[in-house]
């Protein structure tokens, strides 16, 4: 379990070698020399086969597109990323960029790709598909979420308009090195955004205009990863087989089938019938029976997102009443929640940060905990002592129980406090149009993680942040986040992180309610599993058989 | 059929009742089965009724600290994952399966009854109404009901509404094949040579005349629709948290099966009873009044 | 004649027509729209939401998409399934296999099993049989279908591990007979009391008829009256039932094919309601729509035929 507070670091760019080393120790499959595999830590790699099920399918596994989970997962299987993230360090690790440099002021990284890379087809992978991947993405008709990351590129703006063709922040000398020029400088752009970029194979795709989720190529994909796309029935099952071809060497699962059983109930039967291999969405209520089941094992992985409970901070009674929100989140037991209701033996106390990021900072985020007393009393200092005159709603989305089960337990408690509490469950499409348009009180919805880099969660608390659903807004919030943004050095990134969640934990835009770990219950007869905050599947090309 | 909505068998002749409701009574009263199943329904009836008077607890009271406890003195039905006691969410959720039953049947019958009058007696609207019946039956069982429910929410009050607007047909079917028989009869036509206009008789005479068959019809179409609300609260669009119905009961226990069974399984129960005592019922009265449908 | 065909194929189309401006009309009441699907939450473009709306045509006009959609079906073109990616006609067809094999096994076995339950009732009415039958039939109608589902589950899966889960195999090939069981079980369990009781009523009705009792006044055995006088007019009803089952054909169960995880057409129009899915939905709507309204034009007919005392209007 991988739970423990990352230790602090003092250059990301200088630790490169050395995660350099042990990435690249980690990452290597199996060798591939086409006689019989034998995994080195143990197991064998012949016939291996794994049948993952999970709830609910994603949109997309074209990589300029996906933007859910599944698809980031799937993607990364079937394409290569520039860069891989270390699981226990969390720096940036080399992928197909096998070496990067960094100007001086940072604004300028040069990649040198493997030569060794490339597709599936048998055609090398060059820096013109990296080229290609990029401007599709600044295409004025792209539909993706990722175009935001690349207009950071010098000149993105004018490509995204359709004013221009060519990118001067994108430069490429020769078929392995790629030069990309930031207009400003950007902390997170290994971690975050060349993490994200997985080239697409230009010879295929050139021409045929934008890439659409109906395009044939998002339906068939073609990469360069350890796996080649097999079958995808959508809403029913995916399928990928390994790519003996792989050119970091063949994986050592040859084949993974993922199947969609929308029934929570049916997918734990079939975990624990061992009908299925594996799943990481095991409903929480079955965990106590899933760790005692001697055929499986549950691994419990540091979150990747928190459940929230966002206050809307443009109605009354939340707008300028930040004792109330304290008074709240002071009413409420999480801890006892989580251990209750997610079945966590030792809940940590609510964060914004995730406790496996470097920038949490324990002490700065101290969110008030649960403690009746002091929520009385925050209470009359807000104005309503008793809690008269406090009635909102908290609308969440149908079919999720967690979220269903948070709702009736924050009502009920909170009505000790004397606060008039109601609860609404909506279809999924009618409970975001109402979060994005600002109509509700409270609403019950995830956070991201700040996993791998903060970044990712500033537009929650800036200022008309896109995914800031309570229109959260303070200056000084917005000053700090866009200095750490901008950083290089990651101590001084850390402080002023540190002084974004004190403030945050003041404030209280949002109740950070529970980090909700990332499960994986697996059959025992599966070696080299090794869940990461990363990505609980992030290794799954290693799994053997044992 | 998975989800059936109110399909009743094919219509076939059935004589005017003039008297002998003695005698059915008394039939009604011999088939045991059917006694009996009356009799719950009558208990159950009261227990919704009072509900919380007769509750030993309130049904929205949590405490952790006694949650996922087995059936035992003080909590004869055990506890559910919040500590409320399952034996008073029963009786709260046997409030909301009766009222949503017994409610949604009066409105698919308001709707259904009157369509089927109209078009049996009317020739000139037979046509025309008996299309927008085909097309409403051929939208699949609960496509309407979801289509219905994912557009405007769902909720207790919601879901009366929607069943009423999507039920109706077969009623109406019904309803509809037994006037196109009484028209042709004596009394009928004695009432339109007095002079009756169209409403009258088809308030006076048809209606008094059909209400056995809509007695049958209105007693297994409520069986149906507890299934249908329980159903719904399985797919989480039924009745809204925290108030309980035997359905969402069944669904949020669902989770629990292997480690606290009871939860789950008295609201299974009680959704099986309820509902073949209303089956037992219609069955009963219909043997009783020999009514042919 | 074929006036009469032509007449209510004429009608058929009106309907379907009508059906679609119901359905159309629904679907532009929800708040929201399919861009909240197609858009995750956690997104970190505002700009997205606006392209992929206007990608789907969605800033146009109401009557504009509507009437896009009414002229290109016309031509055979059903569109794409916004949450899909695919033609609307092939997401349909990829699930359309798997509904029919499963509902063409339920409805023969169910038929199969209940026929000689009912005939059996109806023959021996008001005997010890009979009540069982009634009292079972009534049973099945009574249980709650997908908590018949998770018992069968429980027991069968997990406990007995004689059974899968989940899942449809691989069609109807004999090695995904185990797939089969369990849903057609469940599906089975409400079906087979409806056809048994309504196979019974009409047995019943027969035999108290005037040929039948003439027959028995003439000596004739029980046995040669209930298979040669009575069975045959009977064909009538089990010809009803399976008229009245047609529209199950392209049903499908919203709540087995989720338990089950079978890839059906009930499901389909779940998810594709959920999500606003316009074109899925309408083409669903039509094409289900279509054959139900087809199907009852086809019994209809064969009524005509088969028994002559039937006369339409």
């Amino acid at each position: 379990m991988t739970r423990d507070v990352q230790f602090t670091r003092r250059e990301a760019i200088s630790l490169f070698s050395l995660a350099a080393l042990t990435g690249a120790a980690g990452l290597a499959g199996c060798s591939s020399d086409g006689s019989s595999k034998t995994a080195t830590a143990g197991g064998s790699c012949t016939d291996t086969a794994i049948k993952l099920g999970t709830n609910g399918d994603c949109q997309n596994i074209n990589p300029i597109l996906a933007v859910d989970s599944d698809g980031y997962w799937r993607t990364d299987l079937m394409f290569d990323p520039m860069v891989l993230i270390d699981p226990k360090s969390l720096a940036p690790v080399p992928n197909l960029a096998k070496k990067w440099d960094i100007s001086t002021d940072g604004k300028t990284y040069t990649f040198t790709l493997d030569p060794r890379a490339k597709f599936q087809d048998g055609s090398p992978l060059t820096s013109r598909d990296v080229e290609f991947t990029i401007m599709s993405m600044l295409d004025p008709g792209y539909t993706g979420p990722f175009q935001t990351y690349w207009a950071r590129l010098e000149g993105a703006d004018a490509v995204i308009k359709g004013s221009a063709k060519t990118l001067p922040g994108l430069q490429t000398p020769d078929d392995h090195t790629i030069k990309m020029v930031l207009s400003q400088p950007y902390a997170g752009f290994l971690t975050v955004i060349a993490r994200q970029l997985k080239p697409l194979p230009a010879h295929l795709l050139e021409g045929k205009g934008p890439l659409t989720t109906s395009s044939p190529f998002s339906q068939r994909p073609v990469g360069s990863g350890q796996y080649q796309f097999k079958n995808w029935a959508r809403g029913n099952l995916f399928a990928a087989d390994a790519n003996a071809r792989y050119w970091q060497g063949a994986p050592c699962m040859k084949s993974i089938t993922q199947t969609i059983i929308p029934d929570m109930n049916t997918l734990n039967q079939a975990l624990v019938s061992g009908q299925l291999d594996a799943s990481i969405v095991p409903p929480p209520s079955a965990l106590p029976q899933l760790r005692q089941d001697s055929a499986l094992h549950v691994y419990e992985v540091a979150p990747q997102y928190a459940e929230g409970l966002w206050f809307n901070l443009q109605r009354a009674p939340f707008k300028g009443n930040a004792k109330l929100r304290q008074a709240i989140a002071a009413g409420v037991d999480f801890v006892a929640f989580q251990k209750q209701f997610m079945y966590i033996k030792d809940p940590t106390p609510s964060s914004f940060y995730s406790y496996a990021s470097w920038a949490y900072d324990a002490k700065a985020a101290a969110v008030p905990q649960y403690d009746p007393e002091r929520a009385k009393s925050l209470l009359v200092e807000a104005g309503h002592p008793g809690g008269q005159g406090v009635e909102f709603e908290i609308i969440t989305n149908a079919g999720n129980a967690y979220r269903a089960q948070e709702q009736t337990y924050v009502q009920a408690q909170l009505q000790k406090l004397g606060l008039k509490v109601s609860v609404k469950q909506s279809e999924w499409g009618d409970f975001i149009s109402s979060v994005t348009k600002g109509n509700f009180d409270v609403a019950a919805i995830s956070i991201g993680s700040a996993i791998p880099d903060p970044t990712a969660l500033d537009f929650a608390f800036v200022t008309n942040g896109a995914i800031n659903y309570g229109k959260y807004s303070n200056p000084e919030v917005d000053r700090l986040l866009a200095e750490a943004g901008a950083a290089t050095d990651q101590a001084k990134r850390k402080e002023l992180y540190s002084r974004v969640q004190a403030i945050l934990a003041q404030d209280l835009p949002l109740i950070p309610s529970a980090w909700y770990p990332n499960y994986l219950v697996i059959k025992k007869t599966f070696g080299n599993v090794d869940p990461a905050v990363i990505g609980p599947y992030w290794n799954i090309g290693k799994y053997s058989s044992i | 059929m998975s989800e059936p909505v109110l399909a009743g068998p094919l219509v076939a002749e059935s004589p005017p009742q003039v008297s002998a409701r003695r005698r059915a009574v008394q039939r009604f009263v011999g088939n045991r089965l059917a006694l009996v199943s009356a009799i719950y329904i009558g208990v159950l009836a009261v227990v919704a009724a009072l509900a919380t008077a007769i509750a030993p607890y309130d049904y929205a009271a949590q405490d952790i600290t006694k949650a996922l406890q087995p059936p035992r003195s003080g909590h004869l039905l055990g506890t559910d994952e919040f500590g409320r006691d399952v034996l008073s969410r029963m009786i709260a959720g046997s409030r909301v399966s009766l009222t949503v039953g017994v409610l949604s049947v009066l409105l698919v019958l308001l709707v259904g009854v009157t369509i089927g009058l109209v078009a049996g007696y009317l020739r000139r609207w037979d046509g025309p109404l008996m299309r927008v019946v085909d097309i409403f039956m051929s939208i699949p069982d609960f496509m309407l009901l979801l289509l219905l429910i994912a557009l405007f929410g769902s909720g207790s009050w919601k879901i009366v509404i929607f069943i009423g607007l999507s039920a109706w047909m077969s009623t109406a079917r019904l309803v509809r094949g037994q006037v196109l028989r009484l028209r042709e009869m004596e009394f009928v036509m004695a009432s339109e040579c007095l002079g009756a206009r169209p409403g009258r008789v088809m308030r006076k005479d048809l209606l008094r005349n059909v209400l056995d068959v809509i007695m049958v019809q209105a007693t297994l179409s409520i069986s149906l629709v507890i299934l249908l609300e329980s159903g719904l609260s399985y797919l989480g669009l039924g009745a809204q948290p925290p108030t309980p119905s035997w359905g969402n009961m069944l669904a949020e226990g669902r989770d629990f099966l292997s480690q606290a069974w009871w939860i789950a399984t008295f609201p299974g129960l009680a959704i099986f009873c309820t509902v073949m005592a209303f089956n037992f019922v219609g069955d009963g009265i219909r043997d009783a009044l020999d009514v042919r449908m | 004649m074929t006036l009469y065909v032509l007449r209510r194929l004429g009608q058929t189309i009106a309907m379907l027509w009508g059906l679609t401006i119901i359905v159309f009309a629904l679907l532009q009441l929800a708040p929201g729209g399919p861009e909240e699907y197609l858009v995750p939450n956690n997104l970190t473009d505002p700009g997205q939401k606006q392209r992929i709306i206007h990608q789907l045509g969605l800033d146009q006009p109401m009557l504009t998409q509507y009437w896009h959609w009414l002229t290109e079906i016309v031509r055979g073109d059903f569109g794409t399934a916004y949450s899909y990616g695919q033609p609307v006609l092939k997401v349909i067809a990829s699930r359309l296999a798997p509904t029919l094999e499963l509902q063409v096994v339920v409805i023969l076995l169910s038929i199969a099993v209940a026929i000689p339950i009912g005939v059996i009732a109806a023959v021996r009415r008001y005997s010890g049989v009979d009540h069982v039958v009634t009292t079972a039939s009534l049973f099945g109608l009574s249980m709650p279908n997908f908590w018949f589902a998770l018992l069968l589950i429980l027991l069968f899966s997990v406990k007995l591990q004689w059974l899968p889960a989940y899942g449809n195999g691989s069609g109807l090939l004999l090695g995904s007979i185990p797939y089969f069981v369990l849903p057609t079980l469940v599906l089975g369990l409400a079906l087979v009391p409806w056809y048994a009781r309504f196979m019974r009523a009409s047995m019943i009705e027969t035999l108290q008829q005037d040929h039948i009792r003439t027959a028995r006044a003439q000596g004739i055995s029980e046995r040669r009256i209930v298979f040669r006088q009575a069975l045959k007019p009977s064909i009538l009803p089990v010809l009803t039932i399976v008229g009245l089952s047609l529209p199950l054909l392209v049903c499908g169960s919203v709540i087995v094919e989720s338990i089950f995880a079978w890839p059906g057409l009930g499901r389909l129009a779940y998810d594709s309601i959920v999500r606003q899915d316009f074109p899925l939905v309408m083409g669903l709507a039509v094409l289900t729509g279509g054959f139900v309204m087809l199907a009852n034009l086809v019994v209809d007919l064969l009524y005509t035929v088969i028994d002559p005392r039937v006369v339409y209007g």
